[in-house]
């Protein structure tokens, strides 16, 4: 009834994946806030493409446009009451920053699809056409998101 | 001059992506082995199309598909006819009325419901008979025919509660039943194809599904717009908890054939889309329920409904099924609950309360 594959080629998927790793675990960090989870979400879309190899034809949009729906689709039950992660690296080491802070404090209020907007805009930099295309929704419905996410923003950190 | 909130969410991402220290080297990164481990992906139809392997999956697929419909929406819409109908006649025997607006109401939400019900179990019914598995597939109403006289019986219905005055020329439901006069063409275009019964009609499936879809959701839409006028406050709550409820029940079926159909068409990033879409309709839904039936005698039944929903595991199978795998025996088992439970038992209830709140 189905066929088995011989699957990617290791060289080739090993190229894609040593590009495009360390990019989506940072934007999945910074859709979902958790980087335990972004790690399990970026492996997971790793997973669909090398069973989906065959049927792919630029992995690394295939790669964003599933993390995307990933992180949208990603239920933290454990949410409500979660200690906020220590910081886990970076190279410039802790420093004060009390403006980021509040901001992804506040980010993470936001619902789900207007801080996975955001991310792919002031992130990523992605034009709201190709934001829509990746969304699976209107470009007019990424502007509303951007705007009411950045209202939200506004109205909580305006003193 | 740049926004100033802008530019702090940016400098944030580019702050805290700093987080997320680079992985291990390639080659040293267990994850990248266990992946180069995997065996080869099996699957049907990947980057192929036709073969008898394919079609045997999506003619097993077609059953599941059909016997999760009919578990969502067929039983009840009976039911809800029956209901409709009883109604109708207490109303008509009864020289007074002890609870007018409440039995109205019922009457006329009982109606629409049965409507929707109706072309939900026509529009079941024409895709699984043009797959050619509709001798296969077990649902309540087999025969086109009965199914269709089923659903101008329902419209009948409605639209005696139109000309009764109830709903003005300019009334959401008298322009969601103008639109009805669609189903005509529908069904000439179900009834003109004269190509094979099987996976080969496919397109015409999914365009004659979008096509009953857009009929339906027309008269979901109009039973919301039609609470925005209601005065009384505990009225207006009822009926927009029933209209959120009904429109639930058909996102869900949606989801359900989503999930399927991206189970089918596997790298098919439209299917994914699609699928990615609802889950997210299905999740806003809940969250606008909930919060429509805050404070009201509503409250009670949605919180239970919503357990309901939870506990069949529905959405975690879907979201198993966003990240690559779909276990389609679960997915039968999740939307196949008691008479007593999920969406249908629910709009029940809400018209009971209705009733008597009335």
């Amino acid at each position: 009834m189905t066929e088995t594959r011989a699957g990617p080629d290791a060289e080739a998927f090993t190229l894609v994946y040593r590009s495009q790793r360390d990019r989506l675990r940072r934007v999945a960090y910074l859709m979902t806030g958790q980087a335990a989870v972004a790690d399990e979400l970026v492996h997971d879309a790793f997973v669909r493409l090398h069973q989906r190899w065959d049927t792919v034809d630029v992995p690394a949009a295939y790669l964003r446009t599933t993390l995307v729906h990933l992180c949208l689709a990603w239920r933290d039950r454990a949410a409500m009451g979660r200690a906020r992660e220590p910081r886990s690296g970076g190279t410039a080491g802790w420093v004060e920053q009390p403006e980021v802070d509040e901001t992804w404090e506040l980010l993470a209020t936001l619902p789900r699809d207007q801080r996975v907007t955001l991310v792919l805009r002031y992130y990523e930099d992605l034009p709201d056409d190709e934001i829509a295309q990746v969304m699976g929704c209107q470009p007019a419905t990424v502007r509303t998101r951007v705007h009411r996410a950045l209202a939200k923003l506004r109205e909580e950190m305006t003193p | 001059m740049t926004d100033p909130i802008e530019e702090g969410v940016r400098r944030t991402f580019t702050v805290r992506a700093e987080d997320m220290a680079p992985g291990d080297g390639a080659a040293g990164d267990p994850r990248l082995q266990e992946l180069l481990a995997r065996p080869g992906a099996t699957g049907s139809g990947n980057g192929h199309h036709g073969g008898p392997g394919r079609f045997l999956l999506v003619a097993a697929i077609v059953v599941i598909v059909g016997a999760a419909l009919a578990a969502i929406g067929v039983v009840a819409a009976n039911d809800a006819g029956d209901e409709a109908g009883d109604d109708t006649g207490d109303v008509a025997s009864d020289g007074e009325r002890t609870d007018p607006a409440g039995a109205g109401l019922v009457v006329d939400l009982a109606a629409q419901r049965n409507l929707v019900m109706a072309l939900q179990d026509e529009r079941n019914l024409a895709s699984v008979d043009l797959l050619g598995q509709s001798g296969i597939v077990d649902l309540a109403v087999s025969d086109p025919a009965d199914a269709r006289r089923d659903t101008d019986a329902a419209i009948a219905a409605v639209q005696a509660i139109v000309g009764s005055g109830q709903a003005g020329s300019g009334s959401p439901l008298r322009q969601a039943l103008d639109r009805l006069a669609a189903l005509d063409a529908l069904r000439s275009d179900v009834d003109a194809y004269d190509g094979p019964r099987s996976f080969a009609a496919i397109d015409l499936v999914n365009e004659v599904f979008a096509r009953y879809t857009e009929l339906i959701d027309g008269l979901i839409d109009a039973q919301g717009e039609a609470a925005l006028a209601v005065d009384d406050p505990d009225l207006r709550a009822g009926l927009e908890v029933h209209q959120l409820g009904l429109r639930q029940q058909e996102t869900t079926a949606q989801l359900v054939r989503a999930t399927v159909l991206n189970a089918v068409e596997p790298g098919d990033s439209a299917s994914l889309t699609e699928l990615s879409r609802l889950f997210g309709l299905v999740q806003q839904g809940q969250a606008d329920l909930t919060s429509a039936a805050a404070g009201t005698p509503y409250e009670e039944a949605t919180a239970a409904v919503l357990d309901e929903v939870e506990a069949s595991g529905l959405l975690d199978i879907v979201a198993t099924a966003l990240g690559g795998t779909t276990n389609l025996a679960d997915l039968l088992a999740a939307v196949e609950l008691p008479p007593d439970e999920g969406w249908l038992a629910f709009l029940d209830r809400v018209e009971q309360l209705l009733t008597t709140e009335g």
